[in-house]
């Protein structure tokens, strides 16, 4: 049979059985809607003359079986496939999808097919098919595939692809990070030698923008520890707009991900967010090295890492000594915030600052009052996923005062 | 299957990086030495030198060498001391190190009145002004307080318990000094931070406030040591550290007042090309009465003096006493007040697996005098053995020997450089150095 009769018989409504030399092992078949078809060895990859016909090659040039679940059922060759059901399209899409699992077939020749016999429904379906596969190949591939789709094409960022294209935010699933770090590692990053050498122009552009500035107006105020992905700073900045903030994050993807967030913002909403920033740091080591004595007037630790075992307790954000240092960076009537899912934690937190000479309670009244204590289950992340989960948060906030010596 | 493919390849050059990983990683243990320090009792009764485990002191008002006297009998310590002190009122004397005992000693009867047990090992101590407090400090960053009852040492030695006083967050505390009016405690870390805390009347429930940061090394802050001027109760602190520099500050602001870069200038004098960055200010000590501050420089054979300007709050290099005929680095400097003396030692505990027995060199700077601040006007002289107080018998004791075979000194010179920088200077590690010490987490989930 040549090659045309193969096509011929593909895309016909009648079911056939293709006999023919089997090629030798490795080579197995899979399962496909088209069946499987054993085909003249004679046939080779496709040339341009061969596009129309290039569904049948696929077959004879399909991949081995990486995949697990393909090799089970290739061992059931010969099976009738029912063509009553399959669309040309459906064929292609099929083969297309298989084909990438297996990484055999030149990207371009993927794409010549698509742009042939799919229609750009098709093509993002299978692009989005594609995503699912965990091989990094398979989805340059696949991404190749959807750049044909003439509205992707515009749109999309090229430079760029973890920015989402329609709205100029960074897709979070490009910054995914370990959920622990390691507080305690040297870790190589730039710290400021003192708060005077903190480069507010690099944070805060369009407000301050003096690389050195001698006037000592604007400073610092509200600074968030441990931000993760910068749900309440974004929340903060449009409550106090006045106000500079600071987000402090130790893990370095996370930190690119909420300066992609902040940038973005700026630009989606002018004149808006100047005021929030954030910076990859260790706050428990380098904490005075950013703010100088009473410069902060808010703090805010949310859902920080429980440390359960009593050995890392030393680890924990909030502990009698580091206390001390927060102590030193707020301001008398400054105010801390804290918030936990975990239960001792929570308990912990508040019997250290319970038992601080430098800290007492808010009132209910004044808890009341603040508006931002309504933000610390609601502005983050990770407080949006302990509301849907049903979880129960324990909070503490308490007032930097003098001492009573 | 290129993935395992490259894996396989990568375990057959990781066997050979690992091999000369974990021979470095042992190298570095066995370069660690503790260097000879000295300290000398306020009135010049008495001095003090300790050597790897053993504390040797000399009394110089009955030129006599002193024997200690323990409960434990014995070493007085098991492991390498690595701090001495003697409180300002020279009534109390202070040692501790590796062996996580702190020893308080009184310097009437040379009894050890308390002995403390530290958790960690110990990397600096200090006495309160007015004797009541001892405070240590361990390599994790607590700085721990126990108080000591009356000094009439007519009590059996105490086992207290010490309480923690504040915390630099995990980092090696390197110096601890008490402000002369006693109102602050000043403790310099590894993180380049100095932090200037409000000694509390009630030590034991922890010092919560703190009074500034002096921030500005751009290395590990090594020793700590105050001026003393009439018109500032407490003090001008002066600081050396691992950047080569010696700094001035205003404790109650924690503002800088001066820098002296001590590394550039030491390039100066000594002709002799020395090692690449290793100028780090390994001790310094201030001359009582004269705005004169001695400063031992690794590499510097001999002493650095730099005048500080009280008005202006200014530093400068006043000169640079040279010891000529010895390899003599010191390693340890310390004076008391209205002698003129400046006392240094060299050495190091024995070198691990070396057949060196560990020793000592003590020499005496003389001719500082009290009433002219102006460095040139004095006559410094390098006092020969003969002419140090104590003469021959204090070289004995506290040297170990009258005299000491030069050529160790260069090796024990190089040990000490070498034991500080790996201790202090923070490592920056290769990507697969950092692989290789991740071998040993046990956190990491199993591949299946």
């Amino acid at each position: 049979m040549n090659c045309l009769q193969t096509l011929a018989v593909v895309m016909g409504k009648e079911k056939v059985r293709i006999p023919g030399k089997t090629p030798a092992k490795p080579s197995t078949f899979f399962k496909s809607s088209t069946g499987n078809a054993t085909i003249d060895s004679s046939l080779f990859c496709p040339t341009k003359a061969d596009e129309g016909n290039m569904l049948v090659p696929i077959l004879r040039w399909r991949p081995i079986s990486f995949a697990k679940n393909a090799q089970s059922e290739t061992t059931k060759s010969n099976h009738q496939v029912d063509r009553t059901k399959a669309s040309g399209q459906q064929i292609a899409m099929d083969l297309l999808s298989t084909n990438l699992v297996h990484q055999e077939l030149p990207a371009d020749w993927l794409i010549n097919i698509s742009r042939n016999f799919l229609n750009n429904t098709s093509m993002s379906a299978i692009y989005q098919a594609c995503l699912k596969f965990k091989s990094k190949k398979v989805k340059e591939d696949a991404g190749k595939l959807n750049k044909l789709v003439p509205e992707n094409n515009m749109l999309q960022n090229k430079a760029n692809p973890t920015i989402n294209k329609s709205t100029g935010l960074p897709r979070k699933r490009f910054y995914r990070a370990r959920a622990h770090s390691n507080p305690l590692s040297d870790s190589h990053f730039p710290v400021p030698i003192s708060p005077s050498h903190v480069d507010y122009s690099l944070h805060y552009p369009q407000l301050l923008p003096l690389a050195n500035r001698t006037d000592t107006f604007n400073k610092i105020e509200f600074a968030d520890i441990g931000c993760g992905f910068g749900g309440l700073l974004i929340s903060l900045a449009t409550l106090f707009p006045e106000t500079l903030m600071i987000g402090m994050e130790l893990r370095d993807k996370v930190t690119e991900y909420v300066k992609e967030r902040i940038l973005g913002l700026r630009v989606a909403s002018p004149g808006q967010y100047q005021n929030a920033s954030v910076v990859r740091t260790n706050s428990m080591k380098y904490i005075p090295n950013y703010f100088e004595k009473g410069q902060l007037l808010k703090m805010f630790f949310l859902f920080p890492d429980p440390h359960f075992k009593e050995k890392n307790h030393r680890r924990r954000v909030i502990s009698p000594h580091l206390l001390d240092e927060y102590a030193y960076v707020l301001q008398v009537g400054g105010i801390i915030y804290t918030i936990t899912d975990v239960e001792e934690l929570g308990a912990w937190m508040k019997s250290c600052l319970q038992s601080h000479p430098m800290f007492e309670p808010l009132s209910e009244m004044e808890l009341e009052a603040d508006p931002v204590v309504k933000l610390l289950s609601s502005a983050t992340e990770e407080g949006q996923k302990v509301a849907r989960n049903g979880g129960q948060t324990f909070q503490a906030v308490f007032r930097r005062i003098t001492p009573s010596s | 299957m290129d993935a395992r493919i490259d894996e396989c390849e990568r375990g057959d050059s990781n066997t050979q990086e690992d091999a000369s990983l974990e021979e470095s990683e042992q190298n570095n243990k066995d370069m660690e030495v503790a260097p000879a320090l000295v300290s000398v009792h306020p009135t010049q009764s008495s001095v003090a030198v300790a050597l790897g485990s053993d504390l040797r002191v000399f009394n110089l008002l009955d030129n006599s060498a002193v024997s200690l006297m323990d409960e434990s009998g014995g070493a007085y310590h098991n492991d390498w001391i690595r701090c001495i002190k003697y409180g300002t009122n020279g009534k109390l004397f202070v040692s501790a190190g590796d062996d996580k005992l702190v020893k308080v000693w009184s310097t009437d009867c040379w009894r050890c009145i308390s002995t403390v047990v530290s958790e960690k090992r110990v990397s600096a101590v200090a006495i309160s002004n007015d004797g009541l407090h001892v405070c240590f400090a361990d390599k994790f960053g607590v700085v721990w307080v126990v108080d000591l009852p009356g000094l009439d040492g007519t009590e059996a030695s105490l086992n207290k318990k010490a309480v923690p006083l504040l915390a630099h967050y995990c980092s090696i505390i390197t110096s601890l000094e008490f402000s002369p009016d006693g109102r602050f405690i000043v403790s310099a870390d590894r993180d380049f931070k100095i932090r200037v805390t409000v000694f509390p009347k009630k030590p034991l429930d922890g010092a919560h406030e703190i009074q500034s940061f002096c921030l500005g090394h751009t290395e590990f802050v090594s020793c700590l040591a105050f001026i003393c001027t009439p018109d500032s109760p407490q003090g001008i602190l002066v600081s050396g550290g691992g950047d080569s520099t010696v700094r001035i500050w205003d404790i109650i602001s924690g503002s800088l007042l001066d820098t002296c870069e001590v590394g550039t200038k030491v390039g100066q004098v000594e002709s002799d090309a020395t090692e690449g960055n290793c100028s780090t200010v390994t001790n310094i000590c201030t001359i009582p009465e004269c705005t004169l501050i001695a400063v031992a420089i690794q590499s510097l054979r001999g002493i650095m003096l730099l005048t500080c300007d009280l008005p202006s709050r200014t530093l400068s290099v006043a000169k640079v006493v040279s010891i000529v005929g010895e390899n003599f680095v010191p390693t340890s400097l310390g004076s008391s007040i209205s002698r003129g003396l400046l006392w240094m030692v060299t050495g190091a505990s024995k070198l691990r697996g070396s057949d060196v027995s560990s020793l000592s060199r003590v020499k005496v700077i003389s001719g500082f005098k009290k009433s002219s601040p102006n460095a040139t006007e004095q006559e410094l002289a390098v006092l020969a053995d003969s002419e140090i107080p104590g003469g021959a018998k204090l070289l004995e004791k506290l040297q170990g020997s009258i005299s000491i075979d030069e050529k160790v000194f260069l090796a024990a010179a190089d040990a000490v450089k070498t034991a500080m920088c790996n201790l202090l200077i923070k490592k920056q590690y290769s990507d697969e150095k950092r692989e290789f010490r991740k071998r040993t987490r046990n956190d990491k989930k199993s591949k299946q």
